[in-house]
């Protein structure tokens, strides 16, 4: 007997639609990168692109916990001499890119190579309410309700 | 003692050695010298690699009964520990086979395995 | 039906007409045998786990070849001390074509199992007998016809 592989035309993408409004940015990332690699479905295969799309809206509104807001800072390097430059999320909240914050912090939880550029291009982040994925009828998936320390109040 | 010259019996080992080395990079599938040593590191590499990919299925395995088992409500540590407790016997790679090829059937491991935990 | 059979250290699911490839068994080729360690038994609509083996089941064969497995390379070399080894090994296996599998007739229950899980399994007699009228003929017209998925294990 062999052990299962899935092959690129087998598998099947599901579409799911997560609410950030009030959800905690890390834990929320962590539970969105196992589903967009694939890693809740038992016929898991490491070398094939098997996860599921995942639809993001209110990205704007994700919560951080403690000071983060104003004090977590995201670094990048233009490539010359002091070309350091950052910025907190509160800058990139009001700036023109909201779901930045999202976007990166699931990034860095998808592996890092051509198969993961390809996971994470099934990530699609809405800063506002609205997403144009109708026709794939998305699938909610209440992140709120797996663990009470997901979503909080503030 | 015949004199005897060394040419066909030297093509044909250093042919062995390159023909090994199909699909490496550069001179190192082509010429002998940098074939050898290329050919060396490869069956070094499946020496260890033989080791690893007991491993690394393993590893495979449970990834896909922990996906199976949260589907059914217990971590994978939960279920082997009913499994376990139940008295089956059965190894990771029939069940992880069992979670992709039959759901049914590891359904009902699970079920049992929830009765065993109580 | 499928069944998981353990034998050689390792465990099998298999189904009628697999063809397995497993450790040398001490067996003519060509000859039938049973095996008595069933872990489970099971189809797509039910299912009957052992605990740890399932009582009166058993998986009968044929063995096709006896031969020896693809050839693999063992080398060992360590740097700049001039040790290097070169050694050739192949395998022994055996490959058997699974044809019956065989439950005693009565389903029980797994917490029926459960208490009667010391029983060794008698059924090596039983089974025997079953086996006489099932495909005898069928089987080696399949073995002779059917080529091994390899190719290269070959007869002694």
């Amino acid at each position: 007997m062999k052990t299962y592989s899935m092959k690129p035309a087998e598998v099947e993408k599901k579409w799911f639609l997560v609410d950030a409004d009030g959800l905690v940015l890390g834990r929320m990332a962590s539970i969105i990168a196992n589903i967009l690699r694939g890693k809740h479905k038992p016929s898991y295969t490491p070398h094939v692109d098997c996860g599921d799309n995942v639809i993001v809206i209110n990205a704007e509104k994700v919560a951080l916990t403690g000071k983060k807001k104003s004090d977590k800072v995201y670094f990048r390097h233009t490539g010359y001499p002091g070309g350091i430059k950052s910025e907190t999320p509160e800058e990139i909240f009001a700036g023109k890119n909201p779901g930045k914050v999202v976007q990166k912090a699931v990034q860095r939880m998808v592996p890092s190579g051509s198969l993961g550029r390809t996971q994470l291009s099934n990530l699609k982040v809405y800063a506002g309410a609205e997403h144009p994925h109708d026709a794939q009828k998305p699938q909610e998936l209440n992140i709120a309700s797996m663990n009470n320390k997901n979503k909080r109040s503030s | 003692m015949a004199r005897v010259k060394r040419g066909v019996t030297k093509h044909a080992r250093h042919k062995k050695v390159v023909d090994r080395a199909k699909g490496a990079r550069g001179r190192q599938k082509n010429t002998f010298r940098a074939a050898k040593q290329r050919v060396d590191k490869n069956l070094q590499y499946a020496y260890r690699d033989r080791r690893r990919k007991k491993r690394i299925f393993r590893g495979l395995w449970i990834q896909r009964i922990n996906a199976a088992s949260r589907e059914h409500g217990m971590t994978y540590s939960q279920f082997v520990n009913g499994i376990k407790k139940a008295g089956i016997e059965i190894d990771r790679k029939v069940l992880a086979d069992l979670a992709v090829r039959e759901p049914l059937t590891f359904k009902a491991l699970a079920e049992q395995a929830q009765a065993a935990l109580l | 039906m499928f069944a998981v059979i353990k034998t050689g250290g390792k465990q099998y699911k298999v189904v009628e007409e697999d063809v397995v490839r497993i450790e040398k068994l001490d067996a003519k080729t060509g000859s039938k045998i049973a095996f008595e360690n069933v872990l489970m038994v099971g189809d797509s609509t039910s299912s009957t786990f052992g605990t740890p083996l399932v009582e009166g089941a058993s998986v009968a064969g044929t063995v096709m070849e006896q031969g020896r497995d693809d050839k693999i390379l063992v080398f060992k070399r360590k740097r700049r001390q001039g040790y290097r080894r070169l050694k050739g090994h192949r395998q022994h296996v055996t490959l058997v074509k699974i044809t019956n599998i065989i439950t005693n007739n009565k389903k029980t229950s797994p917490s029926e199992e459960k208490a009667s899980a010391k029983d060794k399994p008698v059924g090596k007699v039983a089974a025997k007998k079953k086996k006489a009228t099932t495909k005898k003929t069928s089987s080696n017209k399949k073995s002779a016809a059917k080529k091994p998925a390899s190719g290269d294990v070959i007869k002694e």
